[in-house]
């Protein structure tokens, strides 16, 4: 069964690029583009793996990561955290509070995210 | 410039130490003078050091203030960078995002009007990515001392086709979030004397921000007179400004507490480029209104060209 990915990001377009790269690489995916949506799409859809983008309006993803962390149906969900936000100790910060990953937009290309989903989770 | 700030630090409190260790040495002296001479040329002594004291006092004064200012300047940078990563960063890792998903042959496989779409959100983030980096080489450019425009270097210009002009330019901007942008002319007379591109760089940062911050309803430019001034308005139906964020509303890299915790998609130089490029204007003024939640009127004040 092909893994569901959850992605949540404001910036449509390149919600839809991730989008597409992750299909083309065999993922089922659901988009949010802001947090509230991302949320009920998490309690519902109980997606295997969460991309979350830190800046959004009016909600930002340091809301909605620890509004998922306290929810026991999406509290063990991974998350990655995808953003362009760099300030000091901003990576420590989202890994000791339960992200498995940090990525800046800019380091990472979608094979490259496709690559970190798929080692994540295990699969080949 | 850390360096330098806390050098500022460790001087001011030596030169303190020495100032009261001078006048309480010259004091002792003066009170345990053995005789009337020596108490004479103690006294005046202690006036000497009063006096080097003084200068030294003026001196500090004049440190306190620089420390203040280089504190500022540190806060800004530091701002400033913290902000210009950001936004540097969103439309550079679009555009990286998508010439990889180019690469990878993955525009190919899209529908034409996605790849349309592809091709517009590229285009976009191209011009966001100008547009930051245009605002900080012209902050830069105001940064370096006040400007005026000296009266021969103006060329007459007519606001209101810098006004409609703008107006086209946004509209597309304003219909994609679902808003109206309207301009209307009610001046009998709208020829200033002016630098187009300033003046035109000042009024588009203004509807940039009004379309930026108005989720619901229109953004009117609106043209009229006032005796011999031309006002320019910018009214929009937008969240409006708190009043705590009115009075630092034109600083550099200032937003309403309102638009969230994280920086906007501009370059937090928009309003302060606006005011520098009024006031540089002879007579040129530049205020707002705003009611929270009911929208922000922001007006530019301009002398009509004899």
């Amino acid at each position: 069964m092909m893994a569901k990915i959850l992605l949540i990001d404001d910036e449509a377009d390149l919600l839809f690029l991730y989008t597409k790269a992750l299909m083309a690489d065999g993922f089922s995916t659901i988009m949010a583009t802001d947090a509230e949506t991302g949320l009920i799409k998490a309690k519902n859809e109980k997606p295997d793996l969460i991309l979350l983008d830190l800046v959004m309006k009016p909600i930002d993803g340091f809301k909605i990561f620890s509004d998922l962390k306290k929810d026991l149906n999406t509290a063990k969900i991974p998350v990655i955290i995808l953003t362009n936000l760099t300030r000091q100790g901003l990576y420590d910060e989202m890994i000791n509070k339960g992200a498995v990953a940090f990525l800046e937009k800019t380091d990472y290309a979608p094979d490259e995210i496709s690559a970190k989903i798929k080692s994540i989770l295990q699969l080949s | 410039m850390f360096k330098r700030f806390f050098t500022y630090q460790i001087l001011a409190n030596l030169a303190r130490l020495a100032i009261s260790l001078l006048v309480l040495v010259s004091l002792i002296r003066v009170i345990f003078s053995p005789t009337r001479f020596d108490q004479v040329i103690n006294i005046s002594l202690l006036v000497l050091v009063l006096i080097v004291a003084g200068f030294l006092w003026q001196f500090l004064i004049w440190t306190a203030r620089q420390q203040k200012k280089l504190a500022e300047v540190l806060r800004l940078r530091s701002k400033f960078i913290d902000l210009a990563s950001f936004q540097l960063r969103s439309p550079v890792s679009a555009i990286m995002t998508a010439l990889s998903f180019w690469r990878e042959g993955l525009v190919e496989k899209l529908p034409a009007p996605e790849k349309l779409e592809f091709i517009n959100n590229l285009y976009q983030r191209g011009q966001q990515l100008g547009q930051v980096i245009r605002d900080v080489l012209q902050a830069s450019e105001f940064d370096t001392e006040k400007i005026t425009f000296a009266d021969k270097h103006l060329s007459l210009l007519d606001v209101a086709v810098v006004a409609e002009q703008i107006k086209n330019n946004f509209t597309e901007a304003a219909s994609a979030k679902g808003l109206k942008l309207l301009f209307k002319n009610e001046a009998k007379q709208t020829t200033v004397k002016s630098f187009a591109d300033y003046l035109s760089e000042a009024i588009s940062n203004l509807v940039d921000n009004a379309i930026r911050y108005t989720k619901t309803g229109q953004v009117e430019i609106r043209l009229s007179n006032e005796s011999k001034i031309l006002v320019l308005e910018v009214i929009d139906t937008g969240i409006g400004i708190p009043p705590a964020d009115q009075a630092e509303l034109f600083s550099r890299f200032s937003r309403g507490s309102n638009t969230g915790d994280l920086p906007a998609d501009g370059s937090g130089l928009g309003l302060y480029l606006a005011k520098e490029i009024v006031e540089a204007h002879k007579g040129g003024q530049i205020s707002f209104t705003s009611q929270l939640g009911r929208g922000t009127t922001f007006s530019i004040y301009l002398p009509l060209a004899k």
